[in-house]
């Protein structure tokens, strides 16, 4: 029923006229200028803030890589 | 321990899969990569109009703006569906496979620039299907790298959604980017089949012969 209702508002649905699709398109292009524009601004603050992150995990990953090493070769020598 | 690192060419290798970096370098890759997709777009775009002066300054955004918008419309729908339907995916990898390839579809289309101004300005014939041509070939070449990363993800174990996520994604791109392409237009100085959208393939099946 929902279906048949759809199908026959979709037939019958005037497309819009031009003057009315160029005015939405007009607006359609400021808003997809203005997306562009933030998320590239977006990717490029996201991009630095994500580099300084990263390498604080990687720096800690070593850290921690570091002192395991040492761990092991005291114990190593606690052995002998 | 050395400091894991990975160069633009590392970025345009399938083989190559950032398992070992964490997921902040992950993402600033993909952020990285879809920067550079937008260069490589923009240095297209000028080629491509480089006969009419406005024409090639326009498409300085234009094109960057088709492709960035044209993923970003399509990414939600992709993260959604690779986390709902996977079990350990990760949509970092997704991410960064889909921004990888951009970068692959538009690095092709960087690469042509050269061959594609040369003919826009010596032939009436050969200009605007080359151009067209370039940008199916940099479609064909984004779409299948994309496929593969996305199939070789390292927690896609479930290989019909590391295919079937990735194929939606491209469908809904490419709608996107039809559309996108009927707002930005026009791009080339000729008249092409996608200049008025999806309307235009509509309209075109719709007039007599």
């Amino acid at each position: 029923m929902i279906a048949a209702l759809a199908l026959v508002a979709a037939l019958d649905a005037a497309p819009a006229d031009d003057a009315t699709v160029a005015s939405r398109m007009q607006s359609a292009r400021i808003a997809s200028a203005v997306t562009f524009v933030v998320v590239v601004v977006g990717l490029g603050l996201g991009a630095r803030a994500l580099s300084r992150r990263a390498r604080k995990v990687e720096d800690e990953e070593r850290l921690a890589a570091a002192f395991r090493e040492i761990d092991e070769d005291l114990s190593k020598e606690k052995g002998k | 321990m050395e400091r894991p690192t990975a160069t633009f060419f590392d970025l345009i290798r399938t083989q190559r899969t950032f398992e070992e970096l964490p997921k902040a370098r992950k993402l600033q890759l993909a952020a990285m990569a879809t920067l550079g997709a937008l260069v490589f777009a923009a240095l297209w775009g000028a080629a491509a109009g480089s006969c009419v002066a406005t024409l090639a300054l326009g498409n300085l955004i234009k094109v960057p703006i088709v492709v960035l918008l044209s993923a970003v419309a399509a990414a939600p729908l992709g993260v959604v569906a690779w986390k709902l339907l996977g079990e350990d995916t990760s949509a970092t990898d997704l991410l960064l496979a889909h921004a990888r390839s951009l970068l692959c579809g538009s690095l092709l289309l960087g690469t042509l620039v050269p061959i594609v101004a040369l003919y826009y300005h010596s032939s009436a014939f050969a200009g605007p299907l080359l151009a067209d041509g370039t940008v199916l070939l940099s479609l064909l070449l984004g779409g299948a790298v994309f496929l593969r990363l996305a199939w070789r993800a390292p927690g896609a174990k479930n290989k019909v959604v590391g295919a079937v996520v990735p194929g939606v994604v491209l469908a809904v791109q490419a709608a996107a980017m039809l559309q996108l392409v009927a707002l930005a237009s026009p791009i080339l100085p000729d008249p092409t089949m996608f200049r008025r959208g999806v309307d235009g393939f509509v309209t075109s099946a719709a007039e007599p012969r």
